[in-house]
C-alpha cells in the first residue's frame, strides 16, 4: 500500500490522483446507487405482493366470509401464473389455515400453520408477507404469500452494473488523464529535467523553453527568472567567497606575522642584553627590579621610590629628574640617553633609557614600563667617528687650499711663459731676421744657415710654448657647451689647411651633419689637431685621404678621423697621449708632441674618450666619443652654427 | 359391596350424561346451522346493491325482516348484527307477522320453512327491491334470489339472477364466486 502513495513522478501522481478521484466518485455513486436500487427492487417487490395479495384478498373475502374453501383455492390457484411466489395461503381471522398454495411440494414446509395479521420480512432469497383481509373494516382473515425475493441475484446484476460502469469510467479517466500529462505535466517535467541538469551541471545559463499561456508558463517564466537570479547570485557569491577567502588569507598572514611579531619580540626580550624595569603610575620604581639591580648594584631599599635616580651620573641626575617629572605628569613616552652606573666595572656607562606608559581605556595611567639599553661602545663609537670626520674635513680643507695656492702659482706661471719668454723669442728671431736682411749680402752662406737654424729653433720654441699654453688653457678654461655641427667645423679646418697648402692632392671625404654637444673652443682645437696630424702624416703620399666621420663601437656612437698616411706601430699606442712623446722624428714630421694630449685632455672633459689604430705605412684612424647624454639634448643644425 | 355400588352408580351417570350429551349435540349442531345462516345473511348485506332511492341517507340503516315463525333465526340475526354495520349503514332486524303480504321498509327478508305461504309472499314481492333468502329445495324456482342448501355438512347457497334483476338488485361477482350454482345470466 505505501509503494502506492510513494510516486516519484508528478505524472504518476496525477494519474493517481485522477484514477483515486474517479475511483471515490465511483464508489460513493455506486454505494448510492446500489442502495438506492436494491432498495426500490424491495420496495417494488413488495408493493407487487402487496397488490398480489390484495387481489387475493379481494378475490377470497367472499370465500373466507362464507367459508368457501374451495373459492379460495382457486383464488390461490391463480398465482400459478406467477412463477416467483413459491407459496401461500389465506388464514380465517382466528389465524387457522383456510387454503394454501405451492408451486412445488417442497415448498408446503413453508406455509405456516398458524396465520399472523401483518408482516412483512424480506430476505435475500425470500419474501414473506402477511396481509389481513378487510371486509367493511373487519378483518376477516389474512394472506400469506411467499416469494423468490430475488434480491441477491438483484444485487449481483447490479454490482456487475456498477463495475462495468467502474471500468469503463477509470478506463476514461487514464485516458483523460494521458492528455493531461500531454498538456501540464510534460512542460513541467521539462522543467524538471532541466533542473535536474541545472542542478548536475551547475550551469545556471540554461532556460526552460515556454509553450503555453497557463500556470505553467508562468512557472517557466518564474523558473527562467529564478534561473538568473541564481546565476547572478551564485557569481555574486563565488567572488564574494573569493574576497572572503582573500580577506582570510590576508587576516591569516596578518596572524601570522603578529605571532611572529609577538615571538620575535618576546625573543627579543629574553635575549635582550637590555634590561628592563617597572614603575608605578608614579614614576616610583617598584619592588623587584633585579635586572636594574645587578647593573646598578642597588638595592630593592635603594631604588625604591625616586631612589633608582641616584644610580645616574651626578652631571645628568638634575636633569633627568625634571625631565621624568614632567612626564610622569604627561604620560606621554620618554627616551633618553644618559650615564648609568655600572656596579660590576665600577664606571658610568651611557645608555638608552625608553619608558612608556601603560594607558587604561579611560587615559589614566595604570604603570610605566621600559627598558635601559648600554649604548656605552656604541656611544664611544660615534664619538670617535665625529672626532674623525672632523679631523679629515679639516684636512681636506688644508690640502685644497694648498691646491688651490699651487693652481694660482701655476696660472702665474703660464702667463710668464707666455708673456715673458716669448718675447725673448721674438727678440732672437727678430733680430736674426733683420741680420738676414739687412747684413745678409755680407754674409756667407754658412752664416746665412746658422742663422736659418737660429729662426726655425725660436719659431719651434714659440709653437712649443704656444701648444704648452693651449694644454694648461684647455685644462683650465671653464666648459660652455653648445650645440654644434662637426662636419661644419671640420670642414672649414680642412679647406684652412688646403689653402695653406694648395698644391697638395688631398681628397677629403666628411660624413653629412656630425652633430655634437660641447664646447666649440675645445672640440675646435681637437678637431684642429687631429685633421692637421692627418694633413701633416699624409704629406709624403702621392694622393692623401682623409676621412671624418661616426660609426657606431660597443654600442655607443664614435666619430673618427683616418688617413692613409705614416700610420705608427701600436706598441706604442700608450705613448700616443702623453705630452712631449712623438712617434717620428720632427724633422721628418715637425711637431711638438702635445697635440694628441691636449686632445685627450678636450675629449675627457667631455666625458668621452679617445683611442687610435694603426699601422706603419697604411695609415692611422683616431677614435673618440662625447658624453652620449649630453649629445642627445640637440638635434636641430641650426643650433650647431657657432 | 358398597365400592361395587358405587362404581355402578358411577356407570350408570356417565350413561345418563352421555345420553344427553348427544342430544345436546343434535340441537348444537341445528343451532350452528342457524348461526351460520344469520352470520351468512348479515354478510348478503355486503355484497349486494340496492336501488339508491331506498335509503335517504349514506347511513341509512339496512332492515332485515323475518317472519314471527322463524323467531330462533331473528334472536341469532340480532345477535350477529349487533355493533356492525355494513360500509356506514348500521343494521336493524323487524320481525314481521306470519300472514303479511304487504312487506314494506325491509331490504333483506328471510323466509324460514316450506310453508304454503311463502310462494304467496314471494310472488307479492316481486319486482319489489327486496332481497329474498330462502331455505328449501325449491326456493329459486319459486322467486328466491338465494336460497341455502347443505352440502358436506356446510351451509352453502345458489344465486338466482333472474329474481334478482326482477327486484332491481345487483349481486356482487364476489358473491357468485362462492355460490354453488348460479341461475341466470348476468345483465
Amino acid at each position: 500500500m505505501k509503494a502506492i502513495f510513494t510516486l516519484r513522478s508528478i505524472r504518476h501522481k496525477l494519474l493517481a490522483g485522477v484514477l483515486l478521484t474517479t475511483a471515490t466518485a465511483l464508489l460513493i455513486l455506486g454505494t448510492i446507487f446500489i442502495a438506492y436500487d436494491l432498495k426500490d427492487y424491495r420496495n417494488r417487490i413488495v408493493d407487487e405482493l402487496i397488490t398480489q395479495a390484495d387481489l387475493i384478498s379481494l378475490g377470497s373475502t367472499a370465500a373466507l366470509q362464507f367459508e368457501d374453501r374451495e373459492t379460495a383455492r382457486q383464488a390461490l390457484s391463480s398465482l400459478r401464473l406467477r412463477r416467483e411466489i413459491s407459496a401461500a395461503a389465506i388464514y380465517d381471522k382466528d389465524g387457522k389455515l383456510f387454503a394454501r398454495y405451492y408451486s412445488v411440494p417442497a415448498h408446503i414446509v413453508d406455509i405456516p400453520v398458524q396465520g399472523e395479521r401483518q408482516g412483512i420480512e424480506v430476505g435475500s432469497e425470500t419474501v414473506r408477507l402477511f396481509r389481513p383481509i378487510y371486509s367493511d373494516q373487519e378483518v376477516v382473515g389474512s394472506v400469506f404469500l411467499l416469494a423468490q425475493s430475488g434480491v441477491s441475484a438483484r444485487t449481483v446484476k447490479v454490482m456487475l452494473i456498477f463495475v462495468s460502469i467502474a471500468v469503463l469510467a477509470l478506463l476514461a479517466s487514464t485516458l483523460l488523464s494521458s492528455w493531461l500529462q500531454a498538456r501540464i505535466t510534460h512542460p513541467i517535467m521539462e522543467v524538471t529535467e532541466l533542473a535536474r541538469q541545472v542542478v548536475t551541471e551547475r550551469n545556471y545559463d540554461l532556460r526552460a523553453r515556454r509553450n503555453s499561456d497557463d500556470e505553467v508558463g508562468f512557472l517557466v517564466d518564474a523558473f527562467n527568472q529564478m534561473l538568473s537570479q541564481i546565476g547572478l547570485r551564485t557569481s555574486e557569491l563565488e567572488r564574494s567567497n573569493e574576497e572572503l577567502s582573500l580577506q582570510i588569507r590576508e587576516r591569516t598572514q596578518a596572524q601570522n606575522a603578529l605571532r611572529e611579531s609577538e615571538y620575535r619580540h618576546r625573543t627579543l626580550i629574553t635575549t635582550l642584553s637590555a634590561l628592563t624595569w617597572r614603575a608605578d603610575a608614579n614614576g616610583d620604581f617598584t619592588a623587584a627590579q633585579t635586572a636594574w639591580d645587578s647593573f646598578t648594584g642597588q638595592t630593592p631599599i635603594s631604588h625604591s621610590g625616586r631612589g633608582w635616580l641616584q644610580a645616574v651620573h651626578p652631571d645628568d641626575r638634575e636633569q633627568i629628574n625634571l625631565l621624568w617629572n614632567q612626564v610622569c605628569e604627561e604620560s606621554v613616552p620618554f627616551k633618553q640617553v644618559f650615564r648609568l652606573w655600572y656596579a660590576p666595572e665600577q664606571e658610568y656607562r651611557y645608555v638608552n633609557f625608553s619608558a612608556a606608559p601603560l594607558i587604561d581605556s579611560n587615559g589614566r595611567t595604570l604603570e610605566w614600563m621600559g627598558i635601559v639599553d648600554d649604548i656605552h661602545e656604541r656611544t664611544q663609537a660615534a664619538e670617535e667617528i665625529t672626532r674623525l670626520n672632523a679631523e679629515l674635513e679639516h684636512r681636506v680643507r688644508e690640502r685644497t687650499a694648498e691646491l688651490e695656492n699651487a693652481n694660482r702659482e701655476l696660472e702665474s706661471f703660464s702667463y710668464s711663459v707666455s708673456h715673458d719668454l716669448r718675447a725673448p723669442l721674438r727678440s732672437i728671431d727678430g733680430f736674426s731676421q733683420a741680420l738676414l736682411e739687412d747684413y745678409g749680402h755680407q754674409l756667407d752662406t754658412t752664416a746665412k744657415d746658422y742663422l736659418d737654424r737660429v729662426r726655425n729653433g725660436a719659431q719651434r720654441m714659440g709653437r712649443l710654448i704656444d701648444d704648452m699654453l693651449n694644454l694648461s688653457r684647455v685644462s683650465r678654461m671653464e666648459l660652455v657647451r653648445r650645440p654644434l655641427n662637426l662636419s661644419e667645423l671640420a670642414t672649414e679646418i680642412l679647406a684652412n689647411l688646403q689653402s695653406a697648402e694648395p698644391q697638395r692632392q688631398v681628397r677629403i671625404d666628411i660624413d653629412q651633419d656630425l652633430l655634437a654637444y660641447g664646447d666649440t673652443r675645445l672640440l675646435q682645437v681637437a678637431l684642429e689637431n687631429l685633421l692637421g696630424n692627418a694633413w701633416k702624416y699624409t704629406a709624403k703620399q702621392e694622393t692623401s685621404e682623409i676621412r671624418f666621420g661616426q660609426m657606431e663601437i660597443d654600442g655607443q656612437p664614435s666619430f673618427f678621423v683616418s688617413d692613409n698616411g705614416a700610420g705608427f706601430d701600436m706598441k706604442y699606442a700608450d705613448r700616443l697621449f702623453t705630452p712631449f712623446q712623438r712617434l717620428h722624428d720632427s724633422r721628418e714630421f715637425p711637431g711638438t708632441g702635445v697635440g694628441l694630449a691636449t686632445v685627450q685632455r678636450v675629449i675627457r672633459r667631455h666625458g668621452g674618450h679617445i683611442w687610435a689604430e694603426s699601422e706603419p705605412g697604411k695609415g692611422s684612424i683616431f677614435y673618440f666619443t662625447l658624453n652620449p647624454a649630453e649629445e642627445l639634448k640637440h638635434d636641430t643644425p641650426s643650433d650647431s652654427a657657432g | 359391596m358398597r365400592a361395587v355400588m358405587r362404581a355402578v352408580q358411577i356407570l350408570l351417570t356417565l350413561l345418563v350424561l352421555q345420553g344427553s350429551i348427544a342430544n345436546a349435540d343434535h340441537d348444537d349442531a341445528k343451532s350452528l346451522a342457524d348461526q351460520v345462516k344469520a352470520a351468512f345473511i348479515f354478510k348478503f348485506c355486503s355484497y349486494v346493491e340496492w336501488p339508491r332511492e331506498l335509503f335517504s341517507s349514506p347511513d341509512s340503516p339496512i332492515v332485515i325482516g323475518t317472519l314471527e315463525r322463524d323467531a330462533s333465526m331473528a334472536r341469532l340475526l340480532k345477535e350477529t348484527v349487533r355493533d356492525r354495520q355494513v360500509g356506514k349503514r348500521p343494521v336493524e332486524i323487524r320481525i314481521l307477522p306470519d300472514e303479511t303480504d304487504q312487506v314494506t321498509g325491509v331490504h333483506v327478508l328471510y323466509l324460514g320453512g316450506k310453508s304454503r305461504q311463502i310462494h304467496d309472499q314471494i310472488t307479492a314481492l316481486r319486482g319489489k327491491p327486496v332481497l329474498i333468502v330462502t331455505d328449501q329445495a325449491q326456493g329459486l324456482e319459486i322467486g328466491s334470489s338465494i336460497n341455502f342448501r347443505r352440502e358436506d355438512e356446510r351451509i352453502r347457497f345458489d344465486i338466482s339472477l333472474t329474481s334478482a334483476q326482477t327486484n332491481r338488485l345487483k349481486i356482487s361477482s364476489r358473491l357468485l364466486a362462492v355460490a354453488r350454482r348460479i341461475e341466470g345470466a348476468a345483465p
